[in-house]
C-alpha cells in the first residue's frame, strides 16, 4: 500500500497559499475514478537528443557542478510507468532563472538554459545530465525572506489523470533542507525523503581526459608549458565528462494508492 | 513501515521558459471546423487576478493543452467539443474536459472540470455534476461567449469558488463506479 503524502494547499508558513487554497470543500469522486480518465498526451512535445542533457545545448559548457540524474518511475502498482514524458526545470548555477520574472538579479549563464525533457524507457528509467543549480533567496511569508535549498522541478505525466505531478527534487545533505518550507511544508518525513536524490558513487563519472596537459612543464614564472606536440590549437577542446550522479525515484498515484486520511 | 507515493511541490512562477510554446495552447487549428476557444480568468481569495505565476491544463480523451496566464490572470486555449462519453456500466459522462491549475502557491494542482452550456440535458444527467451540491454546479460549466468562444474562470475562494476534486481515492469499501 502506498500513502499520500502531499502537502497541505493551505501553508501558512508559505503566505502566498493562503488566498490560493480552495476554502469550500473538495469533492471526492468515487475510487479509481480518475485512474481510469485517459491522461494527456503531450505527444506534439517531441523530444530530442539534446534535451536530456542540459550542458550541451549551448556553444560553449555552462559554469558550475555538472551531475547526472537518474532513475526509475513507478506506480503505486509497483508497476514501471513506461514512455513518459519528463520536463525539468531550474536556476544555473549563481541561483538564476532564465525565466524574465525571476527577481534576484544574479547572473546569467550564456551557456546554460535550465529546461530538460527525456522519456522513461520500456523499464520506466530515465537519465539527465545538467548543472546543480544554486540556492536563492525568496519570500516565504511578508517580511520573512529565506533560502530555498537547491532545487530541480519535474513535471511528469504517468498513465492516468490522477497520476500527473510536478514536484521538485532536492540534494542530498544540503543544510538549506532545514529551513526550506517548500521542502518542509511535507507533512511526512517519509515524503520528505521522496524528495531527496541520493549521491550515488557507483553511476558518477570520473573520466581524466585532460592529455594536453599531461607531462607539462613549469616555465621559471610558475606557468604551465604543455607538450606542444599534444596540441592541436585547430582542435576542439576536449570535453572531461566527470558527473556526480544523483538518484532520483519517482512514485506516481496508481489505482492502489490511498489517501493521507487513511492512515491511522 | 508502508511506503508513500512522491508528493507534490509548487511549480514556482518561473516555469515560462521550460513548460509554455505556444502550439500547446491549441489541440485543434483555431481555424478549423468546431474549434471552441475557451478563455478564462484565475482570481484568488481577495478577487485579485493570478497573473504570470500559474497555468491551467485541459485534457479530454486525446487533447491536451497547456497556456500560462497573463495580464490580470487571462488564458486562452484552442479545443474542440468532445463527445459524450459512455463508461463500460453504461453510465454516459456529458461532454466535459478535466482542468488542473499549477502555479506559485498551489502546493499542489487544483483539478476541476469543464462542461459546455449548450448541453443542459447531458448535464443534468452526469454523475460527476450529480456529486456536486446544486447551488455550486453553475461554476463548472463554461459561459458562452462570442459565437465560437466560451468563458471559464476558475476562482480559488470566495462567493464563487470553483468546485474543485480531489485526486485521491476513496476509501476502500465506498461506492465504486466507472
Amino acid at each position: 500500500m502506498y500513502q499520500d503524502v502531499d502537502p497541505p494547499y493551505r501553508d501558512p508558513g508559505y503566505e502566498v497559499t493562503v488566498l490560493r487554497a480552495p476554502l469550500k470543500p473538495i469533492v471526492q469522486l468515487p475510487r479509481g475514478w480518475f485512474h481510469n480518465v485517459q491522461g494527456p498526451a503531450f505527444g506534439r512535445l517531441k523530444v530530442g537528443p539534446l534535451d536530456s542533457d542540459l550542458t550541451r545545448q549551448h556553444a560553449g559548457e555552462p559554469l558550475g557542478e555538472r551531475i547526472i540524474i537518474f532513475g526509475r518511475v513507478t506506480d503505486s502498482d509497483e508497476r514501471p510507468v513506461r514512455n513518459t514524458l519528463i520536463e525539468t526545470w531550474q536556476a544555473n548555477a549563481a541561483g538564476r532563472y532564465v525565466d524574465p520574472i525571476d527577481l534576484w538579479g544574479f547572473p546569467l549563464d550564456p551557456n546554460f538554459t535550465g529546461a530538460g525533457r527525456c522519456l522513461t524507457d520500456s523499464d520506466g528509467r530515465y537519465r539527465l545530465v545538467t548543472i546543480r543549480p544554486g540556492a536563492y533567496p525568496t519570500f516565504y511569508r511578508t517580511g520573512e525572506k529565506g533560502w530555498r535549498a537547491s532545487h530541480i522541478h519535474f513535471s511528469l505525466y504517468g498513465a492516468g489523470f490522477d497520476s500527473r505531478l510536478i514536484t521538485q527534487m532536492y540534494f542530498e545533505g544540503d543544510p538549506l533542507l532545514r529551513q526550506d518550507r517548500m521542502f518542509l511544508g511535507i507533512p511526512d518525513a517519509r515524503g520528505q525523503d521522496r524528495l531527496i536524490g541520493k549521491l550515488e558513487d557507483a553511476a558518477s563519472i570520473i573520466d581524466v581526459i585532460n592529455t594536453a596537459n599531461a607531462g607539462s612543464s613549469m616555465d621559471d614564472t610558475g606557468r604551465l608549458i604543455a607538450k606542444s606536440a599534444l596540441i592541436d590549437a585547430t582542435a576542439p577542446p576536449n570535453r572531461n565528462e566527470s558527473a556526480l550522479a544523483y538518484r532520483f525515484d519517482i512514485v506516481l498515484r496508481g489505482s492502489g494508492a490511498t489517501p493521507l486520511e487513511d492512515r491511522e | 513501515m508502508s511506503k508513500v507515493l512522491t508528493p507534490s511541490q509548487t511549480s514556482g512562477p518561473l516555469f515560462g521558459f521550460a513548460l509554455m510554446r505556444e502550439d500547446l495552447e491549441c489541440s485543434v487549428d483555431p481555424a478549423a471546423d468546431g474549434a471552441v476557444e475557451v478563455e478564462g480568468q484565475l482570481v484568488d481569495g481577495q478577487g485579485k487576478p493570478i497573473a504570470f505565476e500559474a497555468f491551467v491544463e485541459f485534457w479530454s480523451g486525446d487533447q491536451s493543452v497547456r497556456a500560462r496566464a497573463l495580464q490580470e490572470g487571462r488564458f486562452r486555449v484552442v479545443i474542440a467539443k468532445p463527445i459524450p462519453t459512455k463508461l463500460s456500466d453504461g453510465t454516459v459522462l456529458a461532454p466535459h474536459f478535466n482542468v488542473a491549475v499549477f502555479g506559485r502557491g498551489l502546493t499542489r494542482q487544483l483539478v476541476t472540470r469543464m462542461y459546455f452550456p449548450d448541453e443542459p440535458d447531458a448535464n443534468a444527467a452526469d454523475p460527476i455534476l450529480a456529486r456536486v451540491h446544486p447551488t455550486r454546479r453553475a461554476t463548472l460549466v463554461a459561459r458562452p461567449g462570442n459565437s465560437q468562444t466560451l468563458c471559464f474562470d476558475i476562482h480559488f475562494q470566495g462567493e464563487g469558488e470553483t468546485v474543485f476534486f480531489k485526486l485521491d481515492a476513496e476509501q476502500a469499501g465506498s461506492e465504486a463506479s466507472g
